[in-house]
């Protein structure tokens, strides 16, 4: 006695080092990512390529819409101008966070001092002839005009040195194309009564630390000048979405991780009286996670936030495994002897649920890979520790709490009930109806849809869109080229085509590099349209005349022309270091050593017009229907998954019936899986919820356990105290699930709630059904333990 | 609405505080000018006439009527000007040098003395007949572009409003009966501080 007691501790102190060592091991390598692209399909061409890049890199996704309300409009609007210029600062000091702050006040410094003399190049005053004697004659007039306004002082530099107004020109002509009203200066809604700005994230959409971080700098910046101000600030888009989800998500997670964690504890301390059992008896689930962390640490370097959160819900099923250990044991038998009986529909049922998660490690998405790993390691892990180490740490007595009073009067009731079939064949009737009748799409395609944000958040994003008149991120016109030059000149070839368009209200605006850069050709044309110096000089003194303005007045102006003069065009690598850089760089970028062009558009009012507009336009442009072409891409993925599901299932069947050797007993263990699936799908649609990823996986999981369930229903010999002790058993684990399900699905989040009620519903409708169908019809019941 | 003369004072020296409570108006108040721009630009200076109006809300409205019409409306910290029906708008602190002055204009009118000292170092010459009061900006910002501004005048009267800027440019406000003077053909800095000594 005394040395099985040593050699439990020795077991016991060995797998515990060893659950450290791999824990230590998990802490150093292991890092988290966070890019949900992760979870998306992978793109098996280049203009899915482009998709998945442009979900969470295009500008209109980096966009943050910041509306600033809550006291007087000229407050508001004085907010919003020292907002815009801390936040300029903020840029300056740091790795710039924002590529773009635009509040409408048309003030704001938007070209830096190196790059001045290239408004000549960049505008279009030397081929619109602003040099020409007469041209010159009314433009100084009206400068002169300025001198005595009240505001001369602050202007008179710029007088000097840009009699033509170039500089407010291009800031003006670089505002967003579509504004909302101004009042006071800056950008208001139509309302009035909120203060509209606009920031474009360095980040991508889809990095929520970056965006966590951008984010935070808003919030400081706006405490810091807000002063007694009541005016509140509110951040949106779908940058903001994502640091909001994930804050959400983990939030939630983890308080309804800890609640049920908590809930399970007591429930195993009621069921089995004994403190010591219920803590061994976590070994394990420990042993799973840590191994289903390390394969996945291994396998890819980095896990994905979700694959862990989720991962863990999944993994929770294993804790079923110590549950059945405990709850067969006959009074007096070893622990091991059980394990060794249980065995079978134990390893028969994580073999099942493996192979169904396996389907989604060939399914090409990297994030349900990792949770394909994650599952299927950790699964096994719990099933072989149970069965070969969890036995020897437990203590040769056993009590069997089946008998003990009030359960085995609910086992012997249980036990009298009748068992007729027909309420599954009426389940199946009335499912197949729902889900033929329901008006809800039974497929989610939208993509964007991955981590759904709350109805009400995306609703004031629109509106808060359209007041912005931000671009439309579902129609792109897409450019490529061998280098950035070539993609510029495409690009302006089709200014005629986008300014008709414009005309006949197919589209409201436009927007592509070109408006900041120039093609090559362009710029050369107005440098080489510049006037020389004499002739410069010659054109000011006739303008001047009578004009009582001195002679070396104008002398910054003449040099920067002359500087122009000598300038090369302006290209994106001239930017490097300038607000603009990003800006452009949004639009204009290279990708697998070939250069992309983008255009966005304002309001597509007739997609088809704006198609067929560039459909002869060559095989390098193309307008790209983002929503289709992403629908498309969830479409094929998911034919692909649900095809691997189907193989898998074939699989898992072929193996049940090679198990238990009978069809009709294969056909007990699968019918309650089966009908529950069908069930489940039928609420959802009921519910108004149409299937994603996440709801394939929750399935399959509510499936898999589904099956344990049924299979030590079957398994049990027709011996009444064994048939309790199996009750005893999966009743304790369809408690400590639903207990898990139930509380996800009271979540305020819309993917944690659906998964909730998906396998909270699957799994009440397995029991159920294997109550009735898998369970042996056994002997009378008699009393014997 | 022309800005009525409060009673004479005595004729002897008076503090920069008796002085700024004195030139107090009753609001909404209007008052014409004529305002002379030199700078390093120009040959000569340019000039420009037309009335002054505060609002009781503190808004001013810079009307000129002559060489040409321009409207300038000042609200809080905006500035809207509108020549020909074509509008431009700017906030005030991207002017630091009129930030400064309507800053002086307003303590002045409003005779708010305590708000004068707050926002520049108040120097005041002369006595009742004429004397010459020195605003420098406390500002450090607004210091850096503007040298000072000089308010001249006699009694409860200013006459003129100077203000030099960091350079070698100054615009300056002839006010009150100054206003509708006939300037000589060559008017420099010189002569016109003449007139506006009450010469």
């Amino acid at each position: 006695m005394d040395r099985t007691l040593k050699q439990r501790a020795l077991l016991l102190t060995l797998w515990l080092v060893a659950l450290a060592i791999l824990g230590v091991w998990i802490q150093r390598t292991l890092t988290i990512g966070t890019d949900l692209r992760l979870f998306m399909p992978q793109a098996s061409n280049a203009e899915e390529r482009f998709l998945l890049q442009e979900i969470g890199e295009s500008p209109g996704s980096r966009l943050l819409l910041l509306a600033v309300r809550g006291d007087e409009p000229t407050r508001l609007a004085q907010l919003s101008i020292e907002l815009a210029s801390a936040l300029d600062e903020h840029n300056r000091q740091q790795p710039a966070a924002f590529t773009l702050v635009a509040n409408g006040d048309t003030d704001r410094d938007s070209i830096p001092e190196r790059l001045l003399p290239y408004r000549y190049l960049l505008t279009d005053a030397a081929t619109r002839g602003a040099f020409d004697a007469k041209a010159l004659r009314e433009t100084l007039t009206e400068r002169l005009r300025d001198l005595t306004s009240p505001a001369a002082g602050a202007i008179e530099q710029w007088v000097a040195r840009d009699p033509t107004l170039e500089t407010l020109q291009l800031a003006e002509a670089w505002l967003p194309a579509q504004e909302p009203q101004r009042l006071h200066g800056v950008w208001f809604d139509a309302t009035g009564r909120t203060a509209m700005l606009v920031a474009e994230t360095a980040a991508a959409a889809f990095d929520p630390p970056r965006q966590a971080a951008a984010i935070a700098t808003l919030e400081r910046t706006f405490e810091q000048i807000r002063g007694n101000s009541t005016a509140s600030l509110t951040v949106s888009g779908p940058g903001a979405f994502a640091v909001l989800m994930q804050r959400r998500v983990s939030g939630e997670a983890s308080s309804r991780g800890l609640l049920a964690s908590m809930g399970i504890a007591l429930l195993l301390l009621l069921a089995y009286r004994d403190w010591r059992v219920v803590l061994v008896g976590l070994l394990p689930l420990l042993s799973a996670a840590l191994v289903g962390l390390a394969t996945v640490t291994a396998a890819f370097g980095t896990v994905h936030g979700i694959t862990l959160a989720f991962g863990f819900t999944l993994l929770g099923m294993a804790q079923d495994y110590p549950i059945h250990l405990f709850s067969h044991r006959r009074p007096g038998e070893a622990a091991t002897a059980t394990a060794r009986r249980i065995w079978r529909p134990m390893i028969t049922g994580v073999a099942s649920t493996c192979i169904a998660y396996l389907a989604f490690l060939v399914a090409g998405v990297t994030g349900l890979a990792q949770l394909a790993w994650f599952t299927v390691a950790g699964l096994l892990t719990a099933g072989f520790t149970t069965r070969y180490l969890l036995p020897r740490l437990l203590p040769a007595d056993a009590h069997d709490r089946s008998a003990q009073g009030g359960f085995a009067r609910l086992a012997q009731w249980l036990h009298g009930l009748p068992r007729p079939v027909w309420p599954a064949v009426i389940l199946v009737l009335v499912s197949v109806g729902a889900v033929a009748t329901s008006r809800t799409p039974l497929w989610e395609n939208d993509l964007s849809k991955l981590t759904p944000v709350p109805a009400e958040l995306l609703r004031e994003d629109t509106a808060l869109r359209r007041e912005l008149g931000a671009p439309d991120v579902r129609y792109l016109l897409v450019i490529h080229g061998s280098s950035a030059p070539a993609v510029l000149a495409a690009t302006e070839r089709q200014t005629a085509i986008l300014e008709s368009l414009l005309r006949d209200q197919v589209i409201a605006g436009f927007d592509n590099a070109t408006r900041y850069l120039p093609s090559r050709a362009v710029q050369l044309a107005r440098r080489d349209a510049l006037p020389d110096a004499a002739t410069l000089q010659a054109a000011l003194a006739n303008a001047t005349g009578e004009l009582p303005f001195a002679r070396d007045a104008f002398q910054s102006f003449e040099a920067d022309i002359a500087a122009a003069r000598q300038l090369l065009p302006l290209t994106i690598a001239d930017l490097a270091g300038t607000p603009l850089e990003l800006r452009v760089g949004g639009m204009l970028f290279e990708r697998e050593s070939r250069w992309v062009g983008v255009t966005t558009f304002n309001q597509v009012r007739d997609p088809a017009a704006l198609i067929g507009a560039f459909a002869g336009a060559g095989e390098d442009i193309a307008v790209i229907d983002m929503k289709r072409a992403s629908e498309t891409l969830v479409a094929r993925q998911r034919g692909h998954i649900i095809k691997s599901l189907g193989i898998a299932s074939l699989l898992l069947m072929l193996v049940i019936a090679f198990t238990l050797r009978s069809t009709s007993r294969a056909w007990r263990v699968l019918t309650p899986m089966l009908v529950t699936t069908l069930v489940t799908v039928a609420v959802l649609q009921v519910a108004g919820i149409s299937l994603g990823l996440f709801h394939l996986v929750a399935l399959a999981l509510a499936a898999g356990l589904g099956l344990d369930y049924a299979l030590f229903f079957e398994h049990t010999s027709t011996d009444a105290s064994d048939q309790r002790r199996t009750l005893h058993a999966v009743l304790l684990c369809v408690a400590s699930t639903w207990l898990v399900f139930v509380l996800l699905a009271s979540s305020s989040v819309p993917v944690l709630r659906s998964i909730g009620v998906t396998v909270a519903v699957g799994v009440a409708c397995n029991f159920l059904l294997a109550l009735l169908i898998s369970r042996r019809r056994g002997s009378p019941l008699n009393t014997t333990r | 609405m022309a800005i009525s003369t409060p009673p004479s004072i005595a004729a002897d020296a008076v503090d920069s505080a008796t002085l700024v409570a004195r030139l107090a108006r009753p609001l909404p108040a209007a008052t014409p000018f004529q305002e002379l721009r030199f700078s390093t630009m120009l040959t000569e200076p340019v000039v420009v006439r037309g009335v002054l109006e505060i609002a009781v809300n503190g808004q001013l409205l810079r009307r000129v009527a002559q060489p040409f019409v321009e409207t300038t409306t000042i609200n809080r910290n905006r500035v809207l000007i509108d020549r020909d029906g074509k509008q431009r708008q700017f906030s005030l602190q991207r002017a630091p040098e009129l930030e400064a002055l309507l800053a002086a204009f307003r303590a002045l009118v409003g005779g708010d003395s305590a708000g004068l000292e707050a926002g520049f170092n108040v120097r005041l010459e002369g006595d009742d007949r004429g004397w010459r009061l020195s605003l420098t900006p406390r500002n450090p910002r607004l210091a850096r572009r503007i040298k000072s501004i000089l308010v001249t005048g006699a009694a409860a009267e200013p006459h003129c409003l100077t203000l030099a800027d960091a350079g070698r440019s100054a615009s300056v406000l002839l006010l009150g009966t100054l206003a509708t003077r006939e300037l000589p053909q060559r008017v420099t800095r010189d002569s016109l501080d003449a007139i506006c000594a009450g010469s």
